[in-house]
């Protein structure tokens, strides 16, 4: 071969090499509420969050959240041998079958010095450590094998996360992962705490259990599919315990910046005070800003409080009062409860027509009629239905068989009764009583046989066919 | 250096002979052996192909490296030039030709007895068990009410479930295979069955299980982003233990909530 040609070679081959296999480094980025802030507030975000949070890399778990990050798990053996010669090694008595967790196992002598365990031969029970081990370790000595770390878990799931979910979820939890653009429905957006098909009642966020039947089932009609079988033991918790710290990471944030704004770290704020108030400059405004007790020696004290009262929140959802259980039995779907539930359905009372249309199409008035901004005079500027995430929304075809939040009774009973999270569904949990709730299931899960005939189809086959002569 | 590239293109077919030899005994071909007659015929089938492609890639592999090898001493003189030979063309298309003729009379019957409904066993395509839709990136599955059948629009009593299809053993079962998307495969490795699903069809397939176990449902054909997620499990089961995982999950989707759980139950009974 001439020499050229293998230089050539060799050079192609290291540019597809660093172009296509170059380092990837995952960020979390920032939310643009946090870009509404002005440059001192924006910073004082970025630091707690960094600081609190760290990066995808370099987890920080607060442990002030309700998350298990996983706690260390470890094993105290007995030594069987050291070779004083070669330091690193260890031989222990391994008659249990141990299950070294490469990714930051260590081997802990007395309480104080921790050595990394870079290799582990389960059958003679040597261990390889680093650094070398200084003192002279005999037989009679038992050291600790720590299987896993603490926060574990939360690894776990950040590794499983960035494989399974990424994609969809994004990086830090915002919905906008790379295929994301793709989906209709959207993915998800974690970053403000709330998840649509949930248990609990209207006010409370999810609960664990939630997340866990999510992963279980899917969500058909999304995008969102089972991982029953991709995520099975530990996984599916630590899949779980990665969502929940995302969605605080977020919320914290989304919460931290609204403090800030109360104390004038708005951007549109500042502008609107340099226009209306004489003689202020903007940098008398900024070091007003910094000056206030909150802002400075306080700020600990007022992230503490954000992330206390957001914590309590997460921790509320999983108290088993909240969760929703109906007081009486579905009774039998007949004829006149199916009749009810269509009055009910149709009344002033329950108003479900006016978003799912008078036959449940989905196609009420209120998808034709402009809908007000949150906190704000003005309308969209589209007619419909919009969410809590600004993404206009469809109430529910209900004759297509697909439910979202599950088709058992109990769901379709929990979606009436405390509604659909940051979407516009409300909980009717106290304006209806169970009976009625129930005459809604009823009708509801009538719909999608309301025009079809059951049983054999070659009945309805004749009679279609007849229909057209 | 002139007889390395001879050497090279010699390995490959020492390799493969090897290979072919020792991977049958070793269960590198297939996961395990089928636990069907059909599934044992297709791997016949497979064997036949891989004793046929065996025979001619060692065949054309020597050839090549008997020519290279005569070629890598350099004669003086001029290259000699050649127009090919009619006889030879003539020959090796008219042999590949009787051998894929083989082949396809050969396979024809395993070929009708899985694809073809009408030589379905009568006990299969006349009650399908259960209707699989695939969709990215799962399998959603739709069985009758126990007792009743499956009927092509969905029925209030239909139970539901997700990449967790259950099977009675030593039954011909079929399903009712749909897609909601774009074409994925519905693919049985251990039983060696694999069919296309395509948006817009409903595509009958039939199977039968003499082992009880639990096997893998994959995706066959790459459907997007997430084809590695489509992964269902096949549970083959004894009659009884089959009905009553339909019971199960007919009072799971028949779950009103009512009582509540234990625990649950105190709950509220404080609340009110």
């Amino acid at each position: 071969m001439k020499p050229r040609f293998v230089l050539l070679s060799a050079a192609s081959l290291l540019t597809a090499v660093i172009a296509g296999c170059g380092d990837f480094k995952s960020e979390f980025v920032l939310n643009k509420t946090t870009d509404e802030l002005i440059p001192p507030a924006k910073e004082i975000v970025e630091t707690e969050l960094h600081e609190n949070f760290g990066t995808p890399e370099e987890l920080v778990a607060w442990l002030k959240f309700p998350i298990d990050y996983g706690d260390e798990e470890s094993v105290t053996v007995n030594v069987v041998g050291f070779d004083e010669g070669a330091k690193g090694v260890v031989r222990v008595n391994s008659e249990d079958e141990l299950e070294v967790d490469f990714e930051g196992s260590v081997l802990r002598i007395g309480n104080e010095t921790e050595h990394k365990i870079s290799s582990f031969d389960p059958e003679s029970g040597t261990l390889h450590v680093t650094p070398p081990i200084e003192a002279k370790l005999t037989p009679e000595d038992s050291v600790t094998i720590v299987l896993k770390q603490k926060g574990w878990l939360l690894k776990r799931g950040r590794n499983l996360y960035m494989k399974h979910c990424v994609h969809c979820h994004g990086v830090s939890g915002d919905g906008n992962g790379p295929t994301a653009q793709y989906l209709n429905p959207l993915p998800r957006d974690y970053r403000q705490g709330k998840f649509k098909f949930t248990s609990t009642i209207s006010t409370e966020k999810a609960a664990h259990r939630d997340f866990r039947r999510t992963l279980y089932e899917g969500i058909q009609g999304t995008s969102m599919p089972s991982f029953k079988l991709k995520l099975i033991g530990d996984d599916m918790d630590a899949v779980i315990a990665y969502v929940l710290f995302l969605s605080s990471r977020g919320e914290y944030e989304i919460r931290l910046g609204g403090e800030l704004k109360v104390l004038g770290g708005g951007k549109d704020d500042l502008e609107q005070r340099l226009r209306n108030e004489e003689g202020l400059t903007r940098a008398k405004a900024i070091e007003e800003f910094e000056s206030q007790e909150e802002v400075s020696e306080g700020l600990p004290e007022l992230s503490d409080s954000v992330a206390t009262i957001l914590a309590e929140d997460w921790a509320r959802a999983d108290n088993p009062d909240v969760e929703v259980w109906p007081k009486t039995p579905r009774p039998e779907p007949t004829a006149e409860s199916i009749a009810r539930g269509r009055a009910l359905f149709i009344s002033k009372d329950a108003k479900c027509s006016d978003c799912h249309g008078m036959q449940g199409y989905g196609n009420g008035s209120q998808t034709e009629a402009y809908q007000q901004l949150p906190g704000s005079t003005l309308t969209y500027d589209k007619p419909g239905l919009y969410d809590d995430w600004g993404e206009p929304i469809q109430p529910r075809n209900l004759h297509t068989g697909i439910y979202r939040g599950g088709r058992r009774p109990i769901d379709l009973y929990r979606r009436i009764y405390a509604g659909i999270k940051g979407a516009v569904m409300p909980g009717f949990g106290t304006s209806l009583t169970d009976e009625q709730i129930w005459d809604l299931v009823n009708y509801v899960l009538s719909l999608p046989y309301e025009n079809s005939w059951h049983g054999d189809m070659s009945a309805e086959k004749t009679v279609a066919e007849h229909t057209v002569k | 250096m002139r007889k390395f590239w001879c050497l090279f293109f010699m390995f490959w077919p020492v390799l493969a002979i090897w290979l072919c030899w020792v991977s049958p005994a070793n269960g590198w071909w297939f996961p395990s052996i089928a636990p069907w007659e059909l599934g044992q015929q297709i791997d016949d089938l497979f064997y036949l192909l891989l004793i046929i492609t065996t025979v001619v890639f060692i065949g054309t592999q020597f050839a090549l490296g008997y020519v290279l090898w005569k070629g890598s001493d350099v004669k003086p003189g001029r290259a000699w030039f050649s127009h090919g030979s009619h006889n030879l063309e003539v020959i090796w298309t008219i042999l590949p030709a009787i051998i894929l003729l083989f082949i396809s009379l050969y396979q024809m019957d395993v070929l009708a007895r899985i694809r073809v409904m009408s030589k379905f066993p009568e006990q299969a395509s006349r009650d399908p068990i259960a209707e699989v839709t695939a969709r990215q990136f799962e399998w959603r599955i739709r069985y009758p009410a126990p007792g009743k059948k499956l009927l092509a629009q969905p029925q209030p009593d239909d139970l539901y479930t997700v990449n967790d299809l259950h099977v009675p053993v030593g039954q011909p079962v079929m399903i009712r295979l749909r897609s909601d998307d774009v074409q994925h495969s519905f693919g049985l490795p251990h039983l060696r069955l694999m069919q296309d699903a395509v948006p817009g069809l409903v595509i009958p397939v039939w199977f039968r299980s003499n082992a009880v176990g639990k096997f893998e449902i994959v995706c066959k054909e790459l459907c997007g982003w997430g084809h590695y997620k489509m992964q269902g499990e096949l549970t083959v089961e004894l009659e009884e233990d089959y009905e009553a995982y339909l019971k199960a999950l007919q009072e799971k989707m028949n779950d009103d909530g009512y009582p509540a759980d234990a625990e649950n139950a105190v709950a509220q009974s404080d609340e009110e």
